[in-house]
């Protein structure tokens, strides 16, 4: 896939127009060859891609959420976000769309409107925060995970699947913990430090990651 | 019936009240899924809940019966029929319910781009909506063709079957999780049907034939029950193992309380259903 189509796809869970993000990343890859000067040794592509990826993030942080999003979405997903961490603690389980409409007043299509809006919400804020300091691209997860470098050794011994072995370590992780281990997502959450929403969403994303990369493999091979 | 009304998505439920929102539900995750910009996907929201509140209030007054929902895309168009086979449109003097009927056609009239009613005394009533897709925003589709018609619904149950087209598999995950949300399941069975939603629109998309896939949805208590089928024998067997990932065994499995191949005879041979279940935890 070519670079700017692949960057582009990062964000395709984030409910913007794919065509919208590819023209984004189009551009920045065009900018990106006008500024580039080859005198300089580097590889093209470690220039391009924290190019690509600061103009796709330059793009979020002007279009996306803030514009898109009405704001009284904005605040009802603020809301929901909240009743679902206090409901939490109280209950000690993730609570139920019901539960959360009546907390809230709302009603159960509100209630799963403001969860759509709060995990794209949740996709655009942290990932589009992951350029490693060298420029090259990165995942949240890898800077999260590297408290346990010995985890995947431990995990997965050296059968670890090649198509798993491209996902982040972190989403590897909340994978093997969902999966393999058979916990909760609120299980993860605590385990991991994040939100179950956040688990929620990683899961969503990686399942449908590892089905094209499967598929890909099938044709490839 | 002619080629150009040919439904890419076509959804049956029972004339209940708390129908409306999964309808209403389901055709935005398609709307959206056509790139409709947001303020016309509120329009198509509204004029779908005024046409299917047509159908419980005065298409079934006092009783229930079913709400046929299609939803055909041509080139640049989306088109919506609410058909019901109820009392009809009936010429008597207006009653208070009939002026809300009115200013409820009125509304969809005024928000669509062009409406249709045909209904006769008796003889149920049809809405014909259709919205611009390029009011506001683009709409890339392909055309579809005629799908086939869906026997009467159960209580708390929707019908829906689906053409292959990353369109129309984006109304699925919207239908499953009202009915999760509906039967009181936990935001982590809500993020499984997400996943189970994924994964039949995926199938729909990939899928080698022109065939439409038909779900079933029913919700009980504390239970949805997800019912993929008529299947030509093995591709139910097919669709389960096309969820064993690598490293993970299979998730399909995982994340559902039941999965599992039923076989039956039809006049057409046998057959056989993927049958999913998701339980509260």
């Amino acid at each position: 896939m070519p670079l700017a189509r692949r960057l582009a796809s990062r964000y395709r869970h984030t409910g913007e127009p794919m065509d919208d993000l590819i023209q984004v990343a189009n551009m920045a890859l065009v900018k990106a060859i006008d500024r580039f000067d080859p005198e300089r040794k580097t590889a093209f592509s470690s220039f391009a891609v924290p190019t690509i990826l600061g103009e796709l993030k330059r793009y979020f942080r002007d279009h996306s959420w803030s514009v898109h999003v009405p704001r009284e979405l904005q605040e009802r997903a603020a809301k929901v976000n909240k009743a679902i961490e206090a409901l939490s603690k109280q209950t000690g389980r993730s609570p139920s769309v019901k539960e959360i409409a009546t907390k809230l007043d709302l009603d159960l299509e509100q209630v799963l409107e403001a969860l759509e809006a709060a995990q794209a919400f949740d996709a655009t804020s942290l990932e589009a925060e992951r350029t490693g300091a060298d420029g090259s691209p990165m995942r949240l997860g890898d800077t999260v995970g590297e408290e346990e470098p010995g985890f995947e050794l431990v995990e997965y011994g050296a059968s670890i699947d090649p198509v798993l072995a491209k996902m982040p370590i972190r989403t590897r992780r909340i994978l093997h913990l969902r999966f393999v281990e058979d916990m909760t997502q609120a299980q993860i959450a605590k385990e991991v430090g994040v939100s179950q929403m956040h688990v929620s969403r990683i899961i969503r994303e990686a399942l449908t990651d590892l089905r094209e990369a499967v598929a890909d493999t099938e044709i490839d091979g | 019936m002619s080629e150009k009304t040919a439904p890419a998505i076509q959804m049956t439920v029972l004339s209940s009240p708390e129908n409306i929102a999964v309808v209403r539900h389901g055709l935005a995750g398609l709307a959206e899924g056509l790139g409709a910009a947001p303020d016309l996907v509120d329009d198509i929201k509204t004029a779908v809940s005024e046409a299917v509140t047509n159908a419980v209030v005065h298409g079934y007054p006092g009783s229930v019966g079913p709400i046929d929902v299609e939803a055909s895309v041509t080139e640049r168009r989306l088109e919506i029929v609410v058909r019901d086979q109820g009392a009809g449109i009936q010429p008597r003097p207006l009653s208070d319910e009939q002026t809300s009927l009115r200013v409820g056609l009125a509304l969809i009239g005024a928000l669509s781009d062009e409406f249709v009613v045909r209904g006769e005394d008796g003889g149920g009533t049809e809405l014909r909506i259709s919205f611009d897709l390029d009011r506001g925003e683009r709409g890339e589709v392909e055309q579809q063709e005629h799908l086939s018609a869906q026997s009467m619904p159960g209580e708390n149950e929707a019908r829906i079957a689906i053409r292959r087209a990353a369109a129309s598999g984006a109304a699925i995950p919207k239908v499953l999780e009202m009915f999760v949300a509906r039967a009181d399941l936990s935001i982590e069975r809500l993020s499984d049907a997400h996943v189970i939603g994924d994964f039949l629109s995926n199938w729909t998309s990939q899928a080698v034939d022109s065939k439409p896939l038909n779900v079933a949805i029913t919700d009980g208590e504390g239970k949805v029950e997800i019912r993929i089928g008529p299947l030509e024998p093995g591709v139910g067997t097919r669709m389960l193992e096309s969820n064993a990932l690598p490293g993970l065994g299979n998730t399909l499995e995982r994340i559902t309380d039941r999965a599992e191949i039923t076989r039956t005879d039809t006049d057409a041979g046998p057959a056989e259903y993927l049958v999913l279940e998701l339980r509260s935890d």
